[in-house]
């Protein structure tokens, strides 16, 4: 049966009012795939984790990067560089990625030191998916097509934060450093944790400079093994969050898609026939 | 290299058209370049709402990785999806009508109630490969076609245990077809056991040699189904409609058709078989 207009208009009201009873019950909103019927909530920065877990990465080595996480999202410094942003919040989505990429946390905002209790939680909940090679292209593919772009929120920067303990070994048809360049062409900024343990500790951190690394204001910062995992993202964090918005923003979910490969056709939105009429 | 045989003047253009038209009958299947990136199109979804759907019309999104995405009732009328990778995606409700969906992967895909047709399905990726009875065999990772429009759709597929209930099925065909520009034609007859047709409309329907073992008919439409030489053993047609059907030559051991109307118009019911070879009803 078909929605009349004024039963549609009172799902959305309903919808907002359920949103609105989220951010003040739980203080953290899982934003849903429909911005077109909510309020985009507006944030200083869109921040995408996306670490490995191929095989490399064991048990421990697991727990100690999402403990890592969680832990840099509890601290009171990175809370207080997230409160005091501009807009004094961020949206944070977790992308694992080996074999394939998928997503481990939808976007969450961060908006209270509750809230970033809360995602960490999630983060330390988060089940252990393995696989076997470092395909870190696809997993830039997989960032760009179905994370970036849909981010939930208004955002001035959009940061994506990649970790691994080896440089890619899929030969995947687009290069890291391809895939590199098309998300910087939306405007977003690509950091590198480079986790220097294990054959290519010493040379990681060059790949990562040379292939990951890129946007404006993009930096790599190494851990000195797994161990050392949580300081470094505490310490990305801050810096990621703290540093101010690109001044060419490109590609935002207000501006629709970007075209940096050429002119394209634009999508076009219609209205769905009423029922028995003709398209 | 055929422009430059149009330079050379009228002769020369005849022998290009030739060598053109040969090269469109030689180059199957004709894929080409998408129009469009993943990203322009999940991105189009994320902003779409399902009463400001997406027009895809007419759009080249072959061999892209559309899966687990929600298409909010697209329009896709006349697409080409060849080779897209449509896994776990939502295409409840969408206009799929005259879409090229050769060769897509749709494991687990929902197109319940969409438009499909005139839509052709040939040999696309649809499950692990896990034999259907089998213990392994996860229903949920079968494509949806419940209260789909899918009248004249061209399927060749693995559908084992697929959802067609109250699906328009009218003068759609699961039989191979060979036609100049589809290599797809080879391709062996439609595996169907245990689908669900319950309440479907499948009249005029081809399922030559299709394997419908344990499907189910009930209350089905089957008026005028050409079902010769289909394994049918089993198949349960409670309710169904069979009218002018045509069983020549199909196997129909232990097949229950309590109820079934029309049965005494049915062609070759008496030349239907048993695997062992013993004479039907």
């Amino acid at each position: 049966m078909k929605a009349t207009h004024s039963s549609l208009i009172g799902s959305l009201h309903s919808l907002a009012l359920a949103v609105l009873l989220a951010v003040g019950l739980a203080g953290v909103v899982l934003v849903g795939p429909s911005p077109a019927q909510t309020t985009l909530p507006q944030v200083d920065t869109a921040l995408v984790l996306a670490v490995d877990v191929s095989n490399s990465v064991d048990e421990r080595r697991y727990n100690l990067q999402l403990d890592g996480i969680a832990k840099a999202l509890e601290d009171p410094s990175v809370i207080s560089a997230i409160l005091n942003g501009p807009r004094g919040a961020i949206i944070l989505s977790i992308v694992t990625w080996s074999d394939r990429a998928d997503v481990a946390l939808p976007w969450m905002v961060i908006r209270s030191t509750d809230d970033a209790r809360e995602v960490a939680a999630r983060v330390r909940a988060i089940p252990r998916l393995s696989g076997e090679f470092t395909c870190l292209s696809r997993a830039l593919e997989f960032v760009n097509d179905k994370v970036l772009a849909q981010v939930p929120a208004d955002a001035l920067k959009t940061v994506v934060d990649v970790s691994g303990d080896g440089r890619d070994n899929c030969n995947a048809d687009t290069s890291v450093a391809a895939m590199r360049d098309i998300i910087v062409g939306y405007g977003t900024t690509i950091n590198g944790l480079p986790i220097l343990e294990g054959s290519e500790g010493a040379t990681l951190e060059q790949y990562y400079t040379d292939n990951v690394k890129g946007g404006f204001g993009s930096f790599v910062l190494a851990a000195d093994g797994f161990d050392d995992f949580g300081r470094a993202i505490r310490q990305k964090f801050i810096v990621e969050i703290s540093a101010a918005p690109s001044p060419a923003p490109r590609g935002s979910l207000a501006e629709g898609p970007v075209d940096v490969l050429g002119i394209r056709k634009p999508f076009r939105f219609a209205r769905v026939p009423e029922p028995g009429q003709a398209r | 290299m055929l422009k430059g045989l149009g330079r050379t003047g009228a002769p020369g253009r005849f022998v290009g058209a030739i060598a053109m038209a040969l090269a469109n009958l030689i180059v199957v299947p004709q894929v080409r370049g998408a129009d469009y990136t993943v990203r322009d199109v999940t991105s189009a979804l994320f902003k779409a709402s399902r009463d400001t759907p997406v027009d895809f019309a007419d759009a080249n999104l072959s061999l892209l990785d559309l899966s687990k995405l929600d298409f909010k009732r697209s329009v896709l009328t006349g697409a080409d999806l060849y080779g897209s990778d449509l896994t776990g995606s939502s295409l409840v409700g969408a206009d799929l009508s005259g879409t090229r969906l050769d060769r897509a992967t749709i494991i687990g895909a929902d197109f319940s109630e969409a438009n499909l047709e005139d839509a052709t399905l040939l040999r696309p990726t649809t499950g692990t490969g896990v034999t259907y009875a089998g213990p392994d065999f996860d229903v949920a990772q079968m494509a949806r076609f419940a209260r789909a429009k899918m009248a004249r759709v061209h399927i060749i597929a693995r559908l084992e245990r697929a959802d067609f209930r109250g699906a328009d099925l009218t003068g759609a065909r699961f039989t191979p077809v060979v036609t100049r520009s589809n290599t797809i034609a080879t391709t062996p007859f439609s595996e169907l056991a245990g689908a669900d047709f319950s309440q479907a409309t499948l009249v005029g329907v081809e399922m030559t040699k299709a394997d419908l073992r344990f499907a189910r008919f009930h209350r089905a439409d089957l008026s005028g189904a050409d079902l010769r030489e289909a394994r049918l053993a089993r198949a349960d047609f409670t309710g169904a409609d069979l009218t002018g059907a045509d069983l020549t030559g199909a196997e129909i051991e232990g097949a229950i058709f309590d109820g079934a109307k029309g049965l005494e118009t049915v062609k070759g019911m008496d030349m239907a078989v048993s695997p062992a070879g013993e004479a039907g009803r």
